[in-house]
């Protein structure tokens, strides 16, 4: 074969001119790596380029209900998985869809046929897929799977080429993952959060309603081998003598890897119920916790309470971050742990010692009688975090609206700050069980060992309703919807208001939602923005107001921090270097998951599963949209 | 023979009718706009009570602009004259809450053309 001088020479020159073409990476895990980096190495969209990123295909999954017909309302906050070319996905009706990264085009879908039915969550939830390929090497079917788990805690495995079921995991593909709950459990282990794959072994958490009684099943990961399902091992938080008193402090969220020292890191809940704790007065350490375990025995490495007796259900709820940080000129392999508090846990993760200073401060008493709160909490100063202690007081325009309301409102409550515990006459909280940090927790660029973290500004109010009253005021249909909570077997039910004005305004004061960038080597704040904008009835409240957020940010290597997760329903760029927006776009409803970006075919992609959180708009959608520079500025 | 008489307008009312039709062509366009807007998902706004309530207010706008113009001079066209003003601002700054430039722009326009009302009413 012959070429021409002419046509080498533009082959040469096209290569030399395309500094810009992307390295070919890929989005394996919901975190986009073990270690819950959410760092992503492509580097083709770049802060000067990014304000030209256009929406290159998307599709609509049909898996949406708002909720007012027969179905549940949807939650949906999967990240799409990139492995095996082919960009994996799962809905919230439990069905897996194969698509072309590039093009969109559904290659095959899996429906598992399951019940919707909200067993054990008020919404039908689903955060993705799991992807796992043969450790060693082994080819042919089955040899790359794709894992979707459902409500009805099942966990379906299908071949990653085909889409049919693996007849060797568990029964004939499917393995009940409820064959190890408590037979008289209230609820499913709902498999909702795709398991964690670490070489041949899938590790599960599970779901659960940790706010409707004292006696539910304990919380546990069960780790299971990936070709059959056969349990290795199950880790356990609550120790067995508590079982009739307590349970949950399940793990919900996605879980992260040392996969250099094999240690397993779970994010452990708090446990039920969750707004009282007269019948769980024993230390329960592993409640509320971040837990190394060894990831081939399940044994506890070590482990850190991040809440003493929590009445707040304040639960663990991110995957750690993993990175190592270059400080005071050691190198300390570090864990980040972002929390509903605002605290950010800086941890060695090998031996769980704090790399900033933790401190057990005093916080108030409860005076709800049967109650003990813990007399004092930890509490981490730096690096600052995402909320100050107190909400601050009322926010004059929402005050003035409502004619005082909210100033009136707020004298009838108990206000001690941080940590003040349940009451009878209700309890400002803040941060409450909404965040503080959600489940999207941080991600960070390890090259230079800086972390990027959105955050919500909300004030709830708890009450807790003597049980003879909570039962009159939910007795009849729907009774217990609105914010109640049962806490069966607890001499009190729960009452979680949002504090409104009767407009329906925040009371507290703006802005409801951040943006901060932290260095990790110093422990200091670089920025921290407003982010995002509150809508209301289609109208849109100033930036400097910012949104509460669910969902979380991807930090890329040329700068830029992708995120949707805010309430209108806009995805953005930001700069990591200040945080200003660079580029946005609206989607058909708040993009309240991780973002997954990946190179294919020497093209960036940054693609959002578009669901929706009714708990922060009342807004569902089933868009999966990917963003991409034109075709004629990769050629630059 | 008795011919057929009919009433022309005047110089002046026909000014008065040409700018209170400048005032509701572009009050009717936002309709349009607004309709758009209700319908495609991309908007930020589709299905929002904030848009219904702009497709409205410009619906009672471009209908009053048109009555406006064909009322003789008195305390009614001077009241419907007023809340017009109030109901352009209002749709105006509902359009800068929605963050919808063009409900902006009609607005602007409709505001305009109001101006042009007043100069030339008798």
């Amino acid at each position: 074969m012959m070429f021409s001088k002419s046509a080498m020479a533009t082959a040469i020159l096209t290569v030399l001119a395309a500094p810009a073409v992307a390295q070919q990476t890929e989005w394996p895990t919901f975190n986009g790596d073990l270690a819950a980096q959410k760092y992503s190495k492509s580097d083709q969209i770049t802060p000067e380029n990014v304000g030209k990123l256009e929406k290159v295909w998307q599709i609509q999954t049909g898996d949406v209900s708002d909720g007012s017909g027969d179905l549940p309302g949807t939650v949906w906050s999967a990240t799409p998985i990139l492995a095996n070319d082919t960009l994996y996905l799962g809905t919230p009706f439990y069905r897996i869809l194969a698509v072309e990264p590039d093009t969109g085009v559904i290659k095959w879908t899996y429906d598992p046929d399951t019940v919707l039915e909200a067993l054990s969550q008020p919404e039908l939830k689903n955060r993705g897929v799991a992807y796992w390929q043969a450790s060693d090497g082994t080819d042919g079917a089955c040899s790359k799977r794709v894992y979707i788990g459902t409500m009805d805690a099942h966990l379906h495995a299908v071949d990653a080429d085909t889409g049919k079921l693996c007849s060797d995991f568990g029964d004939g593909g499917i393995l009940n993952v409820n064959q190890w709950n408590n037979p008289d459990a209230d609820f499913p282990l709902s498999q909702l959060q795709p398991p964690t794959v670490y070489k041949d072994t899938l590790f599960l958490g599970w779901a659960g309603k940790d706010w409707y009684g004292t006696k539910e099943p304990p919380g546990a990961v069960y780790a299971v081998d990936a070709r059959t399902g056969e349990r290795k091992w199950t880790f356990n938080a609550i120790p067995d003598q508590y079982h009739d008193t307590t349970g949950t402090a399940n793990i919900w969220a996605s879980m992260s890897v040392d996969e250099e020292n094999g240690l397993l890191y779970v994010p452990v809940s708090s446990p039920s119920p969750n707004f009282y704790g007269g019948d769980r007065k024993e230390e329960l350490p592993l409640a509320t916790s971040i837990t190394a375990l060894n990831a081939d025995t399940g044994e506890v490495v070590w482990s850190r309470q991040l809440v003493h007796h929590d009445i707040w259900d304040y639960d663990t709820n991110a995957a750690p971050t993993l990175v190592d940080i270059d400080k005071d000129g050691q190198t300390i392999p570090a864990l980040v742990q972002t929390t509903k508090m605002g605290f950010t846990f800086v941890l060695n993760r090998l031996t769980g010692e704090p790399v900033y200073p933790i401190e057990e401060r005093p916080v108030p008493a409860s005076d709800v009688e049967g109650e003990e709160a813990s007399p004092t909490q930890p509490y981490v100063a730096k690096p600052e975090p995402s909320n100050p202690d107190h909400w601050g007081g009322p926010f004059w325009l929402a005050d003035w609206a409502s004619l005082g309301y909210c100033s009136r409102k707020a004298e009838q409550h108990r206000d001690d700050g941080r940590f003040t515990p349940p009451s009878l006459e209700g309890s400002i909280a803040y941060p409450p069980t909404s965040g503080g940090v959600e489940w999207g927790g941080g991600a960070v660029d390890p090259e230079n060992g800086i972390f990027y973290v959105n955050s919500s500004s909300i004030v709830q109010i708890y009450t807790l309703v003597p049980r003879a009253e909570y039962d009159k005021l939910t007795a009849g249909p729907g009774g217990e919807t609105g914010g109640y909570s049962p806490q069966h077997g607890a001499p009190y039910g729960f009452k979680l208001e949002n504090f409104l004005n009767p407009m329906g305004m925040p009371c507290w004061k703006p802005p409801y939602g951040e943006m901060t960038a932290y260095d990790l080597k110093t422990g200091e704040t670089l920025w921290r923005e407003p982010f995002g904008q509150v809508q209301q009835w289609g109208f849109y409240m100033p930036e400097s107001w910012g949104s509460p957020t669910i969902g979380g940010p991807v930090v890329t290597k040329s700068g830029l921090i992708f995120i949707g997760a805010s309430m209108d329903a806009r995805v953005r760029a930001l700069d990591a270097k200040s945080g200003k927006v660079l580029w946005k776009a609206q989607v058909y409803a708040p993009a309240v998951s991780l973002p997954a970006v990946y190179d294919y075919k020497g093209r960036e992609y940054v693609v959002y599963a578009v669901g929706g959180n009714s708990i922060i708009k009342p807004q569902v959608s089933d868009q999966l949209v990917a963003f991409a520079l034109p075709e004629d500025e990769l050629d630059r | 023979m008795t011919a057929a008489t009919t009433t022309m307008p005047t110089g002046a009312q026909a000014r008065e009718q040409q700018a209170a039709t400048f005032i509701a062509i572009p009050a009717g366009l936002n309709i349009l706009v607004g309709l758009a807007d209700y319908f495609r998902m991309e908007s930020g706004i589709a299905h929002t009570p904030g848009v219904i309530l702009v497709i409205g207010a410009s619906v009672v706008i471009a209908l009053a602009a048109l009555v406006a113009g064909r009322m003789a001079p008195g305390g009614l066209r001077t009241t419907v004259t007023v809340l017009l003003l109030i109901g352009i601002l209002l749709t105006g700054l509902a359009g800068w809450f929605l963050e919808s430039g063009l409900m902006m722009l009609m607005m602007g326009l409709s505001l305009l053309a109001w101006i042009l009302f007043i100069m030339v009413a008798r």
